[in-house]
């Protein structure tokens, strides 16, 4: 009887599971690099009304994030300013320029600005402001460095895992209440003895002389510190703590 | 044939790439949600649009008559809270008291409806670093840094004209706005507009302070700098 099978037939088999093995770890690959909130919403950063400029604002004009976001720290929701806090300053500055007209237009017929939102937590996700800028973590944490830039975008993720991380070991990210909105804030300019005369030594390192102001400290000292000084204990296995 | 597989492999990955790109890369398209699950529910958040309103807008107004929580009924301590033994209204209130308006009847009144304490200039100060000294400057010398950029005429801080003001009249202005300032009373709760105004008078007094006032360390401190 003459073969059914060709002869090259007989290799078939190997070479389908090289196939198969090839394309599927692609697929898984690539599901892990691109189904995560690590690309589908870092850079979002959509077009906006007004182009509004943080960078000429924060930056150059040395405003603070508070003057516009007015009660990030007293509310869950951190508040887009109003045209008139606009209007405070723009009916007298550039009062011609065409990229602004929008807001003219809003002042002048009394319907609000209409801002894309670029952050957005899951609507079944408990989350607040006020309960971290007053616990010592900064806006640069989570929106990134807003003052340089000339469009806001999505900077951090803002998945469970990314909140998860922060909220396991909150020392990274913790700073005296002075410096939330100052988003250059290294931990080195820090006072050495102001930082240990308020909040105490880090707790590994109680008997360490601070009297030298030439120490530095290191965010590792700061937020230990902090952590110890405030009781800080966010919400990590209690799925409650987010999910209310 | 595997070798057409591997071009057609390799050619696949390549254009996946060049389609969709490196993570973090900047795009105005809204992140994809292949699963909504419940991200979105159908409630209205803080600032956003309605489809049901005809002015489009979720947030309301308060209807007349009525009282927002937080905010306490005219004439009544609804929120009010005993500091050193006596009633004080908190946050926001709209009871048209001295307090709350900065006015007697008509008549501008002078004085602080709260104690000042250490604690409330340095409030004062931290908020009138936030929300004034863009314009007025740190000392209210009306050097801000937008005096640079076309703000004309901003009121000089460390004035006569204003040194004499009384206190309710520069807590009218912070509420309301004066000519071609603007009104901080929607984003300054209006104990923060009393604790600026009395980081305002201690801006005053710092300017025109003789040497012998000092306390006797300040007055040292001078001395061996001189
Ligand atoms: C002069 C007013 C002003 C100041 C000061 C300001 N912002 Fe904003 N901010 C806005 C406006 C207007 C928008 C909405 C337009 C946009 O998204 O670009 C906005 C948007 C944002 C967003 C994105 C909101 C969203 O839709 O998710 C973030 C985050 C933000 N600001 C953070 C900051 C931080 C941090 C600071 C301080 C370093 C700051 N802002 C200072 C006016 C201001
Ligand atoms: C404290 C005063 C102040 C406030 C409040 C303010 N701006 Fe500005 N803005 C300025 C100044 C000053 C400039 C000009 C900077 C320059 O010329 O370099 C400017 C520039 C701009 C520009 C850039 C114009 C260009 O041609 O690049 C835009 C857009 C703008 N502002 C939008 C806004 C919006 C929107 C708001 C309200 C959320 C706002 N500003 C609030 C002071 C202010
Ligand atoms: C712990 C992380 C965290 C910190 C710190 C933080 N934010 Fe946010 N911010 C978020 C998240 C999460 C959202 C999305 C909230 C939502 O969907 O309601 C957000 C949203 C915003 C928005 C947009 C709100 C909207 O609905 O359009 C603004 C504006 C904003 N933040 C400003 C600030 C400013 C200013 C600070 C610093 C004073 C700050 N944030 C600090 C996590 C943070
Ligand atoms: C950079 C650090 C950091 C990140 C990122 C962060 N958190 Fe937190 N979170 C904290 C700290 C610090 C506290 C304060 C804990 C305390 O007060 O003891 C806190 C507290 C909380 C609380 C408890 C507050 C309360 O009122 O009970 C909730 C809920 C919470 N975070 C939710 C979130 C969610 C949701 C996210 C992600 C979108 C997030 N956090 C991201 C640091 C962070
Ligand atoms: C620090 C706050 C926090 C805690 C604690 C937390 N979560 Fe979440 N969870 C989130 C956030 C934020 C999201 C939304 C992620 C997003 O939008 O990408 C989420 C999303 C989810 C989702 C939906 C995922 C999806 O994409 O559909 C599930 C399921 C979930 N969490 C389960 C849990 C469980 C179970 C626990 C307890 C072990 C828990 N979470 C604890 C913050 C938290
Ligand atoms: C956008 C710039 C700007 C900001 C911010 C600003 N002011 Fe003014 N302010 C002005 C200008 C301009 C005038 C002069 C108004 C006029 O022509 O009488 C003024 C006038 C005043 C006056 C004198 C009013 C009178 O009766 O003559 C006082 C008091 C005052 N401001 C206090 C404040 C306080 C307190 C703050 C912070 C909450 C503040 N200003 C923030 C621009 C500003």
């Amino acid at each position: 009887m003459a073969n059914i099978f060709p002869r090259w037939s007989n290799i078939l088999p190997i070479k389908i599971v090289v196939c198969v093995l090839v394309l599927g770890n692609a697929v898984s690959l690539g599901m892990w690099y691109y189904f995560t909130p690590k690309y589908t919403r870092v850079g979002y950063q959509p077009a906006q009304p007004v182009p509004f400029p943080h960078d000429v604002h924060v930056g150059q004009l040395g405003m603070d994030c508070r003057y516009c976001h007015s009660f990030v720290e007293v509310a869950a929701h951190s508040n887009i300013p109003t045209t008139q806090v606009c209007m405070n300053c723009h009916s007298q500055v550039q009062r011609d320029n065409p990229k602004l007209a929008p807001i003219r237009d809003s002042w002048a017929t009394g319907k609000p600005m209409q801002w894309v939102q670029i952050h957005k937590t899951s609507d079944f996700v408990f989350f607040n402001h006020s309960a971290h800028v007053n616990r010592g973590v900064s806006c640069v944490s989570c929106h990134g460095k807003v003052n340089e830039m000339a469009v806001v975008y999505h900077d951090q993720p803002h998945s469970m895992g990314w909140c998860l991380d922060c909220h396991r070991d909150p020392k990274n990210a913790l700073r005296p209440l002075n410096q939330i909105t100052n988003l250059n804030w290294k931990p080195e300019d820090e006072n050495v003895q102001k930082f240990v005369s308020t909040f105490g030594k880090p707790p590994e390192e109680q008997d360490r002389d601070f009297s030298n102001p030439k120490i530095k400290l290191t965010q590792e000292e700061i937020g230990a510190t902090l952590v110890n000084d405030w009781h800080i204990n966010p919400p990590d296995k209690n799925c409650a703590g987010c999910h209310r | 044939m595997l070798r057409t597989f591997f071009i057609l492999f390799i050619l696949g990955t390549i254009s996946v790439a060049v389609l969709a790109g490196f993570r973090g890369t900047k795009s105005p398209l809204p992140p994809l949600q292949i699963f909504p699950d419940m991200k979105h529910q159908p409630r209205y958040d803080p600032q956003h649009e309605s489809t049901f309103y005809s002015d489009g807008s979720a947030s309301r107004r308060p209807v007349d008559g009525t009282i927002p929580l937080g905010y306490t009924l005219p004439g009544f301590f609804l929120q009010a809270t005993a500091k050193n033994g006596t009633l004080q209204p908190e946050g926001f209130t709209d009871e048209p008291n001295y307090y709350n308006t900065g006015k007697f009847g008509d008549v501008y009144g002078d004085g602080f409806p709260i104690e000042v304490t250490d604690a409330l200039v340095k409030r004062g100060q931290e908020r009138f670093n936030i929300n004034c000294a863009v314009c007025h400057g740190k000392v209210g010398l009306a050097n801000g840094i937008t005096s640079q950029f076309g703000i004309a005429a901003i009121a000089n801080l460390q004035d006569d004209r204003i040194r004499t003001m009384p206190d309710g009249q520069i807590f009218n202005t912070i509420t309301n706005g004066h000519n071609t300032m603007g009104a901080y009373g929607p984003n300054i709760a209006v104990e923060d507009r009393w604790a600026i105004i009395s980081y305002i008078r201690a801006l005053q007094k710092s300017q025109s302070v003789k040497v012998a006032e000092l306390p006797a360390a300040k007055q040292k401190e001078l001395q061996s700098k001189q």
